[in-house]
C-alpha cells in the first residue's frame, strides 16, 4: 500500500525501484494472459476441433454436391433449392412447428404448474423432485421401449381405459393426426422434470417480502401469482422459453427410437431428414444445407424473442 | 470440516509452486494435450492401430460371442484381433472412420450402402482370395440368393462383400391360438401334407377373425415385409436383367390383389412402420395375433412365452414347394486401404466360413447359417418343432435385390412410400406396384 501511495503522480525513473514495480505490474498481465491461454488450450483446441471446425465445415458442405468419400463439386444454391422444393421436407418443417407448438407450452405450463405445487410440498419436495426429474435422465432407449408399450393400440393399458370409459383409442403412432401429439406427449413427460427444477429455483428466489407486501395490500392467491410471482419469473421464463424451442425445432430422439430409419411422413422433423438425408441417401450438401436453414430458422426466432423481452420480463436486483 | 480458514493454513502449509514451475507445468500438459490426436492418428493408421480391428452392430450377447471368436483368430493369425463394438448410430461412426482413412480392417456392411462402399472403392473385391487354394471359404459354400447385392451395382465384376449368417422370413403361428379358432391342421402339418396354399391360408385367417383376433400381421413397409407374398405365389419381381417388373407380371398382380384384399377384410393387418421388433411381434408375444412372417430372430422370445408355436415356409401355389421370399443378411467386407489385407482377407474368411458360422450361431443364437450344411444350428432344442427348414428357406430365398440396393435413396423412401399406400387403402395392385417400380427405376418418387 505504501509503495503505491508514494508511485502514484510521479514519473518512475529507470532503475529506480519505482520504476521496477511499473515494469513488473506491466509485465505481470501479459505473463497472466499466457498462462490462462495454456490452461484454456485444451478446451479451446476442443471447441475448434469439435465445434466451429465441423460447423465451418458443414456450411461449406452446403454448397457443394458430396457423397461422404468421393470428391465435393460446388453446387452453387442447388441444394438450398433441392431442400425449398422438397414437399418432404416441406412436410417436415411442419411437423416440426406443430412439434413445437405443442411441446413447448406443455412444457412451461405443467412445468410452471408443478413448480408452484411443489412449493408447498414440504418435507416430500425431494421425493417428488426426484419422481420429476427422473425421465430427464432416463435413456431415450428405454423412454422408447416404455412408450411404445404405452402406445400399442392392442395392448396399452391406455388405450384398453380409453375403450373401458367408450372412447375410441387411437393408432397413437401410425395415425397421421396423432403421431406429432404423441412425441410431444413423450417429450413432455421426458422434460418435465428440468422444467421443474428451474421454476422451483426460480422461485425460490423471489424476494418474500414482495409477496407479503402484496398480501397486506389485500392481494389474492390468483392477483400474487399474476402481478407479483410471474413478473419476478419472467427471466425464467424467457430462458427456458429460448432453450425448449431451440431443443423443439432439433427433435429427433424419439422419431428415431420410435420409428428407426423409415419413419413415415406424419412422423418426420427437419433434423430427422437432416440425418436421413446425410447418411441414408450420402447426400451431404443437401443435407448440410437444410441443417443451415434450420440454423438460420433459429437464430431468426431468438432474435425475435430477444428482442421482444424489452416490453414482458422484468429483471430485479 | 470445510471452512476458508483451513483452506488458507492449507495452502500455507503446502511447498510454494513458483510462477515458472507453474508455467512450464502448464506449457508441457497444454502440448501433450495438443499432440496426442496427431500422434493417436500417426500411430494407427488404417486399421485403427496394431493388430486387426473389425466392426460390427451386435451388442451382448453376440459381442460376447464375437470376443471370444476373436481370442479363436488372435492365435490363429499371430496378431491381437479386436471386435469393437459400435453402440449407437453404425453407419455414421463408419462413415467417419472412412473418410477419415481409420476404418477397422474388417467390417459389417448393411444392404442400403454397399453399393456406395463398392463404387467409392472403400471395400475389397475379394475374388481373387475366394479363388485362391488356402481361403477359408468358397463362394459355393454359400446360398446364390444371399450374395448378389453384393457386386457392383453397375454390372462390373467382383465380390465385396459375404454374408456373415442370416434371417430368412417364414411363417410363425400360435398354436394354441390357431386351434381355439378352430384350425384343425396348423401350416407346418399342412406344409407337410402338402395342402399349404393360398386357399388354405385365407380359410385359416378367416377363422381367426371370426373369433375376434387377428390373423397375420404385415409387418411394414420395407421390401422385405412384402415382396415375399408376391413371390411366394409365383410372381416374378424382377426379370433376368434385374429390372422390376412386378407391375406387369400377371402372377404378381393377382398375388398383390389377394394381398389387398386380405388387408380389405381385416384377415390381415398391417403394422405400421415401427422399428424392427415393434411393430407385430409384440403383439404376436402376447397371443393378440395368431401369425407373423418374420425371421428367427424371434425364437430367444417364443422359448421364454408359455403358447405353444412353430413355424413354415410361405404358403405356396401348389402346397408343398419352399418358394423364394426375403432373406435379411448383412455382410462382412474388407477395408481397402487396410494395411494388412491377407491377415484381414484370412479373418473374413475364417469367419464367414461353416466353421465360424458354427462357432459364432451355435447353442442359443438367433440367426441361420449362411452357408449350406449347418443343419443342426437351427434344429437345436428342436425348437421350433419345423425348424430344419430354415436351411430350405434360407437355400430358396433372397437378399435385397441389386436394382434397389444399387440407390441407397432407394432404400430410404421405398418404407415411406409403401407405409402411405398402405394406409390409404385406396390403391389397386396396378398403380401399387406401378409407384414403387417408378421409385426404383427413377430412384425417386
Amino acid at each position: 500500500m505504501a509503495l503505491l501511495t508514494a508511485g502514484s503522480g510521479t514519473r518512475a525513473q529507470p532503475g529506480s525501484r519505482n520504476h521496477e514495480v511499473h515494469r513488473s505490474r506491466r509485465r505481470r498481465p501479459r505473463g497472466d494472459n499466457v498462462a490462462a491461454y495454456l490452461f484454456l488450450a485444451p478446451q479451446l483446441l476442443g471447441l475448434v476441433v469439435f465445434m466451429i471446425g465441423p460447423l465451418l465445415f458443414a456450411l461449406v458442405l452446403a454448397f457443394y454436391h458430396w457423397d461422404g468419400f468421393g470428391t465435393r463439386s460446388f453446387a452453387g444454391l442447388s441444394n438450398f433449392a433441392d431442400v425449398l422444393s422438397s414437399p418432404r421436407i416441406r412436410r417436415s418443417a411442419v411437423n416440426t412447428l406443430w412439434f413445437t407448438l405443442l411441446q413447448v407450452p406443455g412444457l412451461m405450463l405443467t412445468g410452471f404448474f408443478f413448480a408452484v405445487l411443489m412449493q408447498r410440498a414440504g418435507k416430500l419436495t425431494p421425493v417428488y423432485r426426484l419422481a420429476f426429474f427422473a425421465p430427464v435422465i432416463t435413456s431415450s432407449v428405454a423412454v422408447a421401449a416404455i412408450w411404445l408399450w404405452l402406445f400399442n393400440p392392442d395392448i396399452s393399458p391406455v388405450s384398453n381405459a380409453l375403450r373401458a370409459i367408450g372412447l375410441p383409442a387411437p393408432n397413437w403412432l401410425q395415425d397421421a393426426r396423432f403421431v406429432i401429439p404423441s412425441l410431444a406427449v413423450v417429450g413432455i413427460w421426458q422434460g418435465l422434470g428440468y422444467m421443474l427444477v428451474m421454476f422451483m429455483a426460480g422461485l425460490q428466489s423471489i424476494n418474500r417480502t414482495v409477496l407479503e407486501a402484496a398480501e397486506l395490500d389485500g392481494c389474492s392467491e390468483w392477483q400474487k401469482l399474476r402481478h407479483v410471482t410471474i413478473p419476478l419469473l419472467s427471466p425464467t421464463i424467457l430462458f427456458l422459453s429460448i432453450t425448449s424451442i431451440i431443443g423443439s425445432f432439433q427433435v429427433f430422439d424419439y422419431i428415431y427410437v420410435f420409428f428407426g430409419g423409415t419413419a413415415p411422413d406424419s412422423s418426420r422433423t427437419i433434423v430427422y431428414e437432416v440425418v436421413q438425408t446425410a447418411f441414408s441417401e450420402f447426400n451431404f450438401g443437401e443435407a448440410s444445407a437444410l441443417a443451415l436453414l434450420l440454423f438460420l430458422a433459429l437464430l431468426g426466432v431468438t432474435g425475435l424473442q430477444l428482442a421482444a423481452q424489452k416490453r414482458w420480463v422484468f429483471y430485479s436486483e | 470440516m470445510f471452512s476458508h480458514n483451513n483452506v488458507i493454513k492449507g495452502a500455507a502449509a503446502t511447498p510454494a509452486v513458483d510462477r515458472r514451475s507453474l508455467l512450464k507445468a502448464g506449457m508441457f500438459a497444454g502440448l501433450a494435450l495438443t499432440a496426442a490426436p496427431a500422434l493417436a492418428a500417426c500411430g494407427g493408421g488404417s486399421g485403427g492401430g496394431p493388430g486387426l480391428k473389425w466392426a460390427g452392430w451386435d451388442g451382448p450377447p453376440q459381442s460376447e460371442r464375437f470376443n471370444e471368436f476373436s481370442d479363436k483368430m488372435t492365435k490363429k493369425l499371430g496378431v491381437e484381433v479386436t471386435y469393437q463394438q459400435v453402440v449407437g448410430d453404425y453407419l455414421s461412426k463408419l462413415l467417419t472412420q472412412l473418410s477419415g482413412g481409420a476404418a477397422p480392417a474388417a467390417f459389417y456392411v448393411g444392404d442400403i450402402y454397399m453399393a456406395k462402399l463398392i463404387e467409392t472403392k472403400q471395400v475389397l473385391d475379394l475374388t481373387d482370395y475366394l479363388d485362391s487354394s488356402d481361403a477359408a471359404v468358397k463362394l459355393d459354400d454359400f446360398h446364390e440368393g444371399l450374395y448378389q447385392w453384393c457386386k457392383p451395382a453397375d454390372g462390373g465384376s467382383g465380390l465385396f462383400g459375404l454374408p456373415v449368417d442370416c434371417n430368412p422370413t417364414v411363417f410363425w403361428f400360435n398354436k394354441d391360438l390357431l386351434a381355439e379358432a378352430g384350425v384343425s391342421t396348423d401350416p407346418a402339418a399342412q406344409f407337410d401334407a402338402g395342402t399349404w396354399t393360398q386357399d388354405a391360408l385365407t380359410d385359416m385367417l378367416d377363422k381367426v377373425r371370426a373369433k375376434g383376433k387377428k390373423g397375420l400381421m404385415l409387418g411394414g413397409g420395407n421390401w422385405f415385409d412384402w415382396f415375399g407374398w408376391v413371390s411366394t405365389f409365383g410372381g416374378t419381381l424382377f426379370d433376368e436383367s434385374g429390372a422390376p417388373v412386378f407391375d406387369t407380371d400377371p402372377k404378381a398382380q393377382e398375388a398383390l390383389a389377394w394381398l389387398f384384399e386380405q388387408l380389405k377384410s381385416g384377415n390381415m393387418t398391417y403394422a405400421g412402420a415401427l422399428p424392427e421388433g415393434q411393430g407385430a411381434e409384440p403383439l404376436f408375444f402376447a397371443e393378440q395375433v395368431a401369425a407373423i412372417t418374420t425371421g428367427r430372430t424371434v425364437l430367444p422370445n417364443l422359448k421364454k412365452l408359455k403358447f405353444d408355436y412353430d413355424m413354415a415356409p410361405y404358403p405356396s401355389l401348389s402346397g408343398k414347394d419352399v418358394m423364394p421370399v426375403p432373406v435379411n443378411t448383412a455382410a462382412l467386407s474388407v477395408y481397402a486401404k487396410t494395411k494388412d489385407q491377407a491377415k484381414a482377407l484370412e479373418f473374413l474368411g475364417n469367419f464367414v466360413s461353416p466353421e465360424g458360422q458354427e462357432f459364432r450361431l451355435s447353442g442359443g443364437g438367433n440367426a441361420v447359417p449362411s452357408v449350406k450344411g449347418l443343419d443342426g444350428i437351427v434344429t437345436e432344442d428342436d425348437a421350433p418343432a419345423h425348424g430344419s427348414l430354415f436351411n430350405d428357406i434360407a437355400a430358396a430365398g433372397y437378399a435385397v435385390p441389386p436394382a434397389m440396393s444399387a440407390n441407397a435413396t432407394v432404400l430410404s423412401e421405398l418404407p415411406n412410400l409403401v407405409d402411405k399406400m398402405f394406409k390409404a387403402g385406396n390403391e389397386t395392385p396396378k398403380s401399387f406396384s406401378g409407384k414403387v417400380v417408378q421409385l426404383i427405376n427413377s430412384g425417386k418418387s
